[in-house]
């Protein structure tokens, strides 16, 4: 997270008050609730939070993904390199979407059409962003390139989703989204369809290629050990809302001021060290999207939590690039309330 | 491949023996005999039993059936209606034709509106460019295919005299009763494309089609259209092979010599050999159909055709 004051580094993405909403005739769902981060290039952020806390949804709204009808951005803006994806055409929206910015999907399962080869699937996105005009064995050559890079071999490019396993797909998934070098890659829970064995290889993979291309990374995770191997930023998500933002050093360091939320995400994973008879974890569910708290919105479940919490939204306080939005950071030394965050219309 | 094919047409065998004894069955055990109805009211008991020997109805029902399967697998031979005394192979010869144009017609007529129209509707869901062609098509689904039938005849050959009323002779008249059949079942196509196509558009493959850049036209014609014709291509099979059986009313009211009437009249008049050699070919034909839909099948979805092939390959 690089601070309003001074831009040491350039920013690849910049995501302004995000509000994404999911309408349909009968509800309003809040799945995205007013988010602020920023990624610099070159720079991997993780996106952490438990099953609906919205990841993937910000995910999709990054490159305007989200279902046409019901998905809706209410709210804020999303800058890459600058530009506002938000406001971009369709076309630019095209030429951004596989060059600049691809995504590595959930479930390799279902991410890949089963009558096409793939081949022809990695091939796909280098030919509709052939802008130094590749010849087709050029492609070809790229496309075996990838393949390489991921561990299938190219021979088997001829081959159709359904001849492959699932950890072999995940890799075609990954090799489309790497095809074309993005700028930024959104990397959504890569690694949960997999099985332990394969998700070390795989992240191992992603944290290769993104050294070896300098690309930007946005780690979509539930699991806080992917963070702590791959991220140098981490943002804890809960119900649309990022409750604790900073470097992975802010986070994963215990002696630090820490939200409770993630205070109880520490809880719940295991440690080799130390011993403990159980896992704490957060009791209860999170909230219904489509009837959130009035005060803040992690209060029905946190043990912390006070009277004001029922009533009123935390602000983020922040002390260098740790942010945390809870109320009981008003009284700890070091954190300031965020002027910026104060303007963010919050709903309600 | 092969082996796949040749294990469907054996299984053919049983769908046939099955079908003629259960047709040959009821036909059999219903009331009446064909010599009453050939002589009529007025006839002796003693000329409708003799009349009945004569073609073979006097013998038991199993016997009857024996020796009506016995013909076919040993001299193909489909016998000689009751009433004209003529070789039903003669007749089927004559009336295929009749019936495979009119229903290849209508077919072909559905899928040209019915496909493109469908997914234009599944793209533009909830637009004018869907409701329209929505409401027209439950109109033409709604309407029965004889007062449909008979709306053409009365507006396009009675009263502007463009086409023919009635016959098979050339291919103009089939035009109208091609309309009156394939009409209908273009609206059920459109409405099946469109449903099939909305499934398909709303996979998680069309969203990593979307993420690569492609152009809305490339998701819909590259990613999507080959995914959703895969359950298209069965209806279009199972029901080019029923319009062949199912154009009684158009048959009747354009007059035309095909398979169904021959069956109608079959049953009336209680010619069991007619309507016997007349469900027959329309069983087989039916079989083939879905066997060739199922043939298409491999090369439209990979999955499939490993499946047949029974490898990876």
């Amino acid at each position: 997270m690089t601070s309003g004051t001074t831009e040491p580094k350039e920013l690849m993405l910049e995501v302004k008050n995000l509000t994404v909403e999911y309408q349909s005739d009968l509800e309003t769902v809040h799945a995205v609730n007013g988010i602020s981060f920023s990624l610099a290039k070159g720079g991997t952020i993780g996106l952490v939070g438990e099953t609906g806390a919205g990841k993937t949804t910000t995910a999709l709204a990054l490159m305007r993904l989200l279902p046409e009808r019901t998905g809706k951005i209410r709210q804020g803006d999303i800058l890459l390199n600058g530009t506002s994806v938000l406001k971009s055409s369709d076309k630019e929206l095209m030429l951004l979407r596989g060059e600049t910015i691809a995504m590595i999907f959930q479930d390799p399962m279902t991410s890949l059409n089963p009558v096409l080869t793939i081949g022809d699937q990695i091939s796909e996105s280098i030919l509709l962003h052939n802008s130094q005009g590749r010849t087709p064995e050029q492609i070809q050559g790229r496309v075996d390139e990838v393949l390489n890079m991921v561990g299938i071999p190219p021979a088997r490019k001829r081959e159709y989703p359904h001849q492959f396993s699932g950890g072999m797909r995940q890799r075609v998934v990954i090799a489309i989204a790497m095809a074309c070098e993005p700028d930024l890659l959104i990397a959504d829970e890569p690694t949960t369809a997999l099985d332990v064995t394969i998700q070390a290889q795989v992240l191992m993979m992603i944290r290769k290629l993104r050294d070896r291309l300098g690309t930007s990374l946005v780690m979509i995770t539930h699991d806080l050990g992917i963070v702590a191997q791959t991220c140098d930023n981490v943002a804890v998500m809960y119900a649309g809302q990022l409750v604790e933002v900073g470097s992975a050093k802010d986070i994963f360091n215990r002696e630090n001021s820490h939200h409770p939320y993630t205070n109880g995400l520490f809880g719940s994973i295991p440690k080799l060290n130390e011993r403990v008879k159980r896992l704490k974890p957060i009791p209860g569910l999170m909230p219904d999207p489509t009837a959130l708290p009035e005060g803040c919105y992690f209060s029905p479940r946190c043990a912390e939590s006070a009277n004001m919490c029922l009533k009123a939204r935390p602000e983020v306080y922040v002390k260098g690039e740790h942010k945390i939005k809870c109320h009981k950071m008003r009284n700890v030394d070091g954190y300031v309330k965020e002027e910026a965050e104060r303007e963010e219309a919050e709903r309600g | 491949m092969l082996k796949y094919v040749l294990k469907r047409v054996l299984f053919m065998i049983p769908i046939l023996f099955g079908v003629s004894f259960l047709v040959f069955a009821i036909l059999s055990f219903t009331p009446g005999d064909p010599a009453s109805i050939i002589l009529g009211n007025g006839a002796t008991q003693e000329a409708i039993d003799q009349l009945n020997h004569e073609l073979g109805y006097d013998l038991p029902f199993l016997q009857r059936y024996f020796i009506y399967v016995k013909d076919i697998v040993t001299k193909f031979d489909f016998g000689f209606s009751y009433r004209t005394r003529l070789p039903i192979t003669n007749e089927l010869m004559a009336r295929l034709p009749i019936s495979f144009r009119l229903a290849f017609l209508s077919i072909l007529l559905a899928c040209l509106f019915g496909i493109p129209i469908g997914i234009l509707t599944a793209v533009k869901q909830y637009t004018i460019l869907d409701t329209a062609p929505t409401i027209v098509a439950l109109i033409f689904a709604a309407l029965p295919t004889f007062w449909l039938g008979m709306l053409l005849l009365y507006a396009f050959s009675l009263k502007l005299g463009i086409f023919p009323s009635y016959g098979a002779t050339t291919w103009v008249h089939f035009i109208l009763p091609m309309l009156g059949l394939g009409l209908p079942e273009a609206a059920t196509m459109m409405r099946f494309t469109r449903s099939s196509m909305l499934e398909t558009i709303r996979q998680d493959y069309i969203r990593t089609a979307r993420s690569k850049g492609a152009p809305e036209r490339r998701v819909i014609w590259k990613h999507a259209l080959k995914n959703a014709l895969i359950p298209i291509v069965t209806i279009v099979g199972i029901d080019f092979a029923a319009l062949m059986g199912d154009a009684c009313g158009t048959e009747v009211l354009y007059s035309l010599p095909g398979l169904c009437t021959m069956i109608i009249n079959g049953i009336r008049q209680k010619d069991v050999p007619s309507v016997m050699g007349a469900t027959l070919l329309l069983t087989a034909l039916c079989s083939l159909v879905v066997l060739l839909v199922d043939i298409i099948y491999a090369f439209i979805d990979p999955r499939i055709k490993a499946k047949y092939s029974g490898s990876r390959g």
